[in-house]
C-alpha cells in the first residue's frame, strides 16, 4: 500500500512536469539564428472590439508571411492592462514582444528601461506623419519609444441647439461655460448645466487638470521636479467643488463613471459635457435622444491628451520582427481599418485628408482642433502615484470631506516628497 | 505499530508540506526580503536599492495605511459577525427537514456562483442614484429624496457592507451546515424528553460542539474578508475620497499601478502580521478543545 | 394552539420567500438584463424588465469571447484544483488527528500564518517560476497554484471535523488489521462525505472565481479562465452589462446544475441517518 502512495506522487510530479514540457512550447518564439524563415511573436493588444485587431494581424501576416503574430488580448482598463504587462516585464521574461500601451506609459517603461527607442529603425522623415501632439507623449529625451495609433483628448460638447436657441457663444473659458450652462438649464427645466464623470479615476484627475491649466499652473517641469502652484491648485478644487454647491452640475457627478456621465448626455439632461473623443459616437448615434445636436469643440484652454501606441519590449527575442509590426499597426492601412471598424481617431495627419474615409465619416475633420489643443499630462515616471494622490483629495474636497486649502497642501507635500 | 504511524503520517503529510514549501513559503521569504530594498519601477534601470527598515518607517507615518488598515477591520468584524448570526440561522433551517429545503439550499449558494466583477456591477446598478434601492425605498414612502448611496461616506460603507454579506453569508453558512451535521441526532432527543426548549438545545448542545468548525470557519472567512478587493473597486473604486479603499486595494495599487514593489512588499509583510495577531486568538480557542 | 401553529406557518413561509428573493435579487435583475437591449439599459431611471426580450445578447456574448471554451478551462483548471487541494487536505488532516508524527501544532500554526500572506505576493515570484519550468499558459500550473490557496483552509477546517469524530470505527478497524491508509480510505472518507462535499463546493468556487493569478498565468486566450473572459466584454470604457449579463449567466448554469446535482447525491443521504453512535 505505501509503495502505491510512493509510486502515485512519483507519478503526479512526472505528469505534472512532462506536461509542463508539452504545453510549455505551444506559444514559444524560435530563435531567429535557429529557423531565420519563420518568427512568432506575441503581440499584447487592445481588445478585438468588432474584430479590429484581429483584422490587422492578419493583414500584417499576410504581407510578412514569415511572422507568425500571436495575439493575446487584454482587458479593455488601463490598470488591468498595466498589472499582467508590469508582470512581466519586470521578470524580465521574453513573452512579450511588442504591446499596445495607455499614452502615460512611455515615462514609466522608458525610465525602467523595459522598452526600446525605436529610432534606429525608423525611416527618414516617418515620424513627421504623426500628429504633432499624440506623437509627443511618446517621445522622451529626444528619442522615441513607440508609435501612437490612436489620438484621444479631452473635448468640450455642447448642446448645439439650445446655444442657437438662447443666443449663447460657445463659451471660452470655465466661468462661461458655468454661467452659460446654469442659465440655460434654469430655463429649459429637468436638466443641469454641466456633466462629467467624477468618480475617482484618472479621468478625475483629468478633468481637474484641465482646469488647473486654464489657470496656467503646471505639475511637473522638463527635469521631473515638482512645481505645483499651491495657491492655484486650492483656487481650482474650490471651483470643482463650488460647481457641485450651486447645482451647476448634475447631481451625483461625483459617483459617476463614463457610462453614467453618457446616459445623461444622451437622455438631454446636460447642457455641456466633458468627455474624451470617443463620446461623439454614442452622443450621435441613433439611441440618443439629442443625436446630432451634441457638437464638439476645444475644451477652454486644454484638454488632456490621451490614446495609445505601441511599444517593443527590451526583453523580446525578435526585436527587428517586433518592430515591423509595431510600425504596421500604427500606419496608414491599420489606421484606416480601425477608424472603419471601431471609430478610433487616427494619428496620422493623412488621415484626416482622406477623401474615402472623409465621406464615410464625415464627423473627421472636428476632431483635429481638439487634438491640436490636447496637452499630455505630466510627463513623470511616477505620474501614475502623482495621480493617485491627486484622485484621493480632489474627491475628499469634491465631496464635501476636507477643504480645498488643506488638500492643495497635502497634495503639494505629498508630490513634492515623491518626486525628490 | 507505533513506528508505522508515524512514518504514514509523515507520508499523508508530504503532499501538502511539499506544494505549501514551495508555492507559499519561497514567494513569502521573498517578499520579506524584497521589503527592506527600495525596488520601483522607476528606477528598475538602477536595480534594487538596500533601505534597511526605511520602508517600515514609512508604512508608520503613512496616514492613509492606518485609514486603510483601521477601515478594513471594521468591515471585516462587522461583515464576519452579521454572516455569522445570519449564517448559522440559515444553517439551522437547513439542517431540518422542511419543505423547499433542496431550493434554499441552491438559493442560498447564488449569490457566491455569481462572479464578483458581475454581481459589483449588479449591486452598483442597485445602489445608484436612480437604482432599485432608493425606488423601493421611496415606494415605501422611507425617504423623500434618493440617497446618494455610493458617494457618501457612511452609506458607501453600508452599501457595500449589504452586498458583501450577501455574498458570502451562503460560505459560512454551507460549512456550519457540515459542522451541525456532525452532532448526532440522539441528543437533541435525548434533551428534548428531559424538556428541554429550543434555545437551551441550542446554547448547551449545538454550539459547543461546533465550536471547533465554528472558530475555523469565522478565521478563514475573516482572513478572506481583510482581502476584499473586487467588489469595493466595482462598486466605489475606493471612493468617496479612499475612504472605503482597503488595505489590499492599497498594497495593490503600490505594486501594480505605482510600480513600488519595495514599499507593496513592505504593506504586505505589515498585512501579514497583523493577520497572524488575529489568528493566535482564534488557535488558542481551538487548543482549549483538547490538544490535537 | 392549532391557530399558534398556523401563524408559525405563515410567518415562516412569508420570511421564506422575502429571504429566498433577496438573495436571488441580483440574479433575477441579471436574467432580465440579459434580455434588454443597450437603450434599455442606459435609459433613466433604470428599467427593470425589458422592453422587447430578445436573445440578441446571448448571441453577442458567444461571439465576442470564446466564453464556452472559457468554462471549459475554468472546468478543467477548477476540477484539478478540487482534487489536489483535498487530496493533500485530507491526508494531512488525517496525518494530524490520527498518527503519532511529532510538530503537529508547529505545522497547523506554520500552514495557517503562512497562507495569511496576501495573494498578491504571489504573483510576480510565482511569474517567473512558472515561466522557468514552462508551466505559464498549461491548465495543471494554475490548477496547482490555485489548490495551494485554499490547502491551508482545507486542512484546518477537515482537522477540526475530524477532531469531532469518534475513533471507535477505527479501533475495531484495526483490530481487524487493517492499516492506517485502508482505515483512512474505507472508513473515515466515507464518514466525511459532507464536510468533504462542503469544502469542496468552497474551494471550487473559490477557485473559479480567482482573477488575479489566473490573469497574469494564464494569458492567451486558449486557457483563459471565465472570471477574466468576462472582463473582455469591456471597451472603450464602457462596459455593455447587458452581454456580460448573458456571458455570466451562461457560466453560472452549469455551475448550479453541478451543484443541484451532488447535494442531492450527497447530502440527500446523510440528511436521514446523520452520524450514527
Amino acid at each position: 500500500m505505501m509503495k502505491k502512495k510512493v509510486f502515485a506522487i512519483l507519478a503526479l510530479t512526472a505528469s505534472m512536469t512532462l506536461g509542463a514540457c508539452g504545453s510549455g512550447n505551444k506559444n514559444v518564439q524560435q530563435e531567429g539564428s535557429k529557423a531565420p524563415e519563420s518568427v512568432t511573436i506575441n503581440y499584447y493588444g487592445r481588445p478585438d472590439d468588432n474584430g479590429v485587431e484581429s483584422t490587422i494581424v492578419t493583414a500584417f501576416e499576410k504581407e510578412y508571411p514569415n511572422i507568425k503574430v500571436n495575439y493575446v488580448e487584454l482587458p479593455d482598463s488601463s490598470n488591468d492592462r498595466l498589472k499582467t504587462i508590469n508582470t512581466v516585464l519586470q521578470a524580465g521574461d521574453s513573452s512579450i514582444d511588442v504591446f499596445a500601451g495607455d499614452v502615460i506609459w512611455p515615462p514609466i517603461f522608458a525610465s525602467a528601461g523595459w522598452v526600446i527607442p525605436l529610432d534606429e529603425y525608423l525611416h527618414e522623415g516617418e515620424l513627421d506623419a504623426y500628429l504633432p501632439r499624440p506623437l509627443s507623449a511618446f517621445q522622451i529625451q529626444e528619442k522615441t519609444w513607440g508609435l501612437p495609433f490612436m489620438a484621444d483628448a479631452g473635448a468640450l460638447y455642447y448642446r448645439k441647439d439650445l446655444l442657437e436657441k438662447y443666443g449663447k457663444e460657445v463659451p471660452q473659458t470655465w466661468d462661461e461655460l458655468v454661467a452659460v450652462g446654469k442659465e440655460i438649464a434654469e430655463q429649459e427645466g429637468d436638466m443641469s448645466g454641466f456633466v462629467s464623470y467624477w468618480k475617482p479615476n484618472e479621468s478625475l484627475t483629468s478633468s481637474m487638470l484641465e482646469f488647473y491649466w486654464e489657470k496656467g499652473g503646471e505639475v511637473v517641469d522638463e527635469n521631473g521636479k515638482c512645481v505645483l502652484d499651491e495657491a492655484k491648485l486650492a483656487e481650482t478644487l474650490a471651483e470643482m467643488r463650488a460647481m457641485i454647491d450651486n447645482k451647476a452640475v448634475v447631481s451625483g457627478i461625483e459617483t459617476f463613471d463614463t457610462k453614467a456621465s453618457r446616459n445623461v448626455v444622451c437622455a438631454g439632461g446636460a447642457v455641456f459635457s466633458r468627455d474624451w473623443l470617443s463620446g461623439y459616437g454614442p452622443f450621435n448615434s441613433e439611441e440618443s435622444a439629442v443625436a446630432g445636436n451634441m457638437e464638439i469643440t476645444v475644451l477652454p484652454s486644454y484638454g488632456c491628451l490621451g490614446g495609445w501606441g505601441v511599444m517593443v519590449s527590451a526583453y523580446s527575442k525578435n526585436k527587428e520582427a517586433a518592430v515591423e509590426f509595431a510600425r504596421y499597426r500604427a500606419n496608414y492601412e491599420s489606421q484606416l481599418t480601425a477608424c472603419e471598424l471601431v471609430d478610433i481617431k487616427p494619428t496620422l495627419r493623412a488621415a484626416y485628408e482622406d477623401q474615402n474615409l472623409a465621406a464615410r465619416k464625415p464627423e473627421l475633420p472636428k476632431y483635429l482642433p481638439v487634438l491640436e489643443a490636447a496637452k499630455p499630462r505630466p510627463q513623470s515616471p511616477f505620474y501614475a502615484e502623482i495621480s493617485g494622490i491627486m484622485q484621493l483629495e480632489i474627491h475628499s474636497v469634491i465631496t464635501g470631506m476636507m477643504a480645498p486649502e488643506k488638500s492643495a497642501a497635502n497634495i503639494v507635500t505629498k508630490v513634492s516628497e515623491l518626486l525628490q | 505499530m507505533e513506528r508505522k504511524s508515524r512514518k504514514a503520517g509523515y507520508l499523508m503529510l508530504f503532499p501538502s508540506a511539499l506544494l505549501i514549501l514551495i508555492l507559499i513559503v519561497y514567494p513569502a521569504v521573498n517578499t520579506v526580503y524584497q521589503s527592506f530594498f527600495e525596488i520601483r519601477t522607476q528606477t528598475a534601470a538602477l536595480g534594487p536599492r538596500f533601505v534597511g527598515f526605511g520602508n517600515y518607517v514609512k508604512a508608520f507615518r503613512d496616514e492613509h495605511f492606518w485609514d486603510t488598515l483601521w477601515w478594513t477591520l471594521i468591515f471585516t468584524a462587522v461583515s464576519v459577525f452579521l454572516e455569522l448570526i445570519i449564517g448559522m440561522g440559515l444553517a439551522l433551517m437547513m439542517n431540518r427537514k422542511i419543505p423547499g429545503q433542496g431550493l434554499i439550499r441552491t438559493a442560498v449558494l447564488i449569490p457566491w456562483a455569481i462572479p464578483t466583477i458581475v454581481s459589483g456591477i449588479v449591486w452598483t446598478q442597485f445602489f445608484s442614484q436612480n437604482g432599485v434601492i432608493n425606488s423601493t425605498l421611496a415606494a415605501f414612502n422611507l425617504i423623500k429624496e434618493p440617497l446618494n448611496w455610493l458617494g457618501n461616506e457612511w452609506l458607501a460603507k453600508l452599501s457595500i457592507l449589504i452586498a458583501d454579506v450577501w455574498k458570502n453569508t451562503p460560505y459560512m453558512s454551507l460549512l456550519l451546515l457540515s459542522g451541525l451535521l456532525t452532532i448526532p441526532k440522539d441528543y437533541y432527543e435525548a434533551a428534548e424528553i428531559d424538556g428541554a426548549g429550543k434555545i437551551r438545545c441550542f446554547i448547551s448542545i449545538t454550539l459547543p460542539l461546533i465550536k471547533a468548525t465554528m472558530s475555523v470557519t469565522v478565521l478563514f472567512r475573516i482572513i478572506s474578508a481583510m482581502r476584499v478587493y473586487d467588489l469595493i473597486v466595482a462598486m466605489t473604486a475606493g471612493g468617496p475620497a479612499g475612504r472605503t479603499e482597503t488595505v489590499s486595494m492599497y498594497a495593490i495599487n503600490t505594486y501594480f499601478t505605482y510600480g513600488n514593489t519595495g514599499y507593496g512588499a513592505t504593506l504586505s509583510v505589515l498585512m501579514l502580521i497583523i493577520s497572524i495577531a488575529i489568528s493566535m486568538l482564534f488557535v488558542d480557542s481551538l487548543k482549549t478543545k483538547g490538544s490535537v | 394552539m392549532k391557530q399558534k401553529a398556523m401563524i408559525q406557518k405563515v410567518g415562516y413561509a412569508v420570511f421564506l420567500v422575502l429571504f429566498l428573493f433577496i438573495m436571488i435579487a441580483p440574479m433575477l435583475y441579471m436574467i432580465s438584463a440579459s434580455f434588454m437591449s443597450e437603450a434599455d439599459l442606459n435609459v433613466i431611471p433604470p428599467k427593470l424588465l425589458p422592453s422587447a426580450p430578445s436573445l440578441a445578447n446571448y448571441a453577442r456574448a458567444l461571439v465576442q469571447q470564446p466564453i464556452l471554451k472559457y468554462v471549459y478551462n475554468s472546468f478543467v483548471i477548477t476540477i484539478i484544483a478540487v482534487v489536489i487541494c483535498i487530496t493533500a487536505g485530507s491526508m494531512a488532516s488525517y496525518a494530524l488527528t490520527r498518527t503519532n508524527i511529532r510538530f503537529k501544532t508547529t505545522f497547523l500554526v506554520f500552514v495557517l500564518a503562512i497562507s495569511l500572506l496576501p495573494t498578491i505576493t504571489l504573483i510576480n515570484p510565482i511569474f517567473k517560476m512558472y515561466s522557468k519550468l514552462g508551466l505559464l499558459n498549461t491548465h495543471i500550473g494554475l490548477a496547482v497554484i490555485i489548490s495551494v490557496l485554499d490547502l491551508p483552509m482545507t486542512i484546518w477546517f477537515l482537522t477540526a471535523v475530524l477532531k469531532n469524530v469518534p475513533i471507535s470505527f477505527e479501533e475495531s478497524a484495526k483490530l481487524d488489521g487493517a492499516n492506517m491508509f485502508q482505515i483512512f480510505i474505507y472508513i473515515l472518507v466515507p464518514l466525511l462525505k459532507a464536510s468533504i462535499f462542503s469544502i469542496s463546493i468552497l474551494v471550487f468556487i473559490g477557485a473559479w472565481n480567482r482573477f488575479l493569478l489566473s490573469q497574469v498565468l494564464n494569458q492567451y486566450e486558449d486557457y483563459r479562465t471565465v472570471v477574466v473572459g468576462l472582463t473582455l466584454y469591456q471597451t472603450t470604457h464602457t462596459i455593455p452589462f447587458g452581454v456580460v449579463a448573458a456571458a455570466g449567466l451562461i457560466t453560472i448554469f452549469p455551475l448550479l446544475a453541478m451543484v443541484l446535482l451532488f447535494q442531492k447525491n450527497i447530502l440527500g443521504g446523510i440528511m436521514e441517518g446523520g452520524v450514527k453512535e
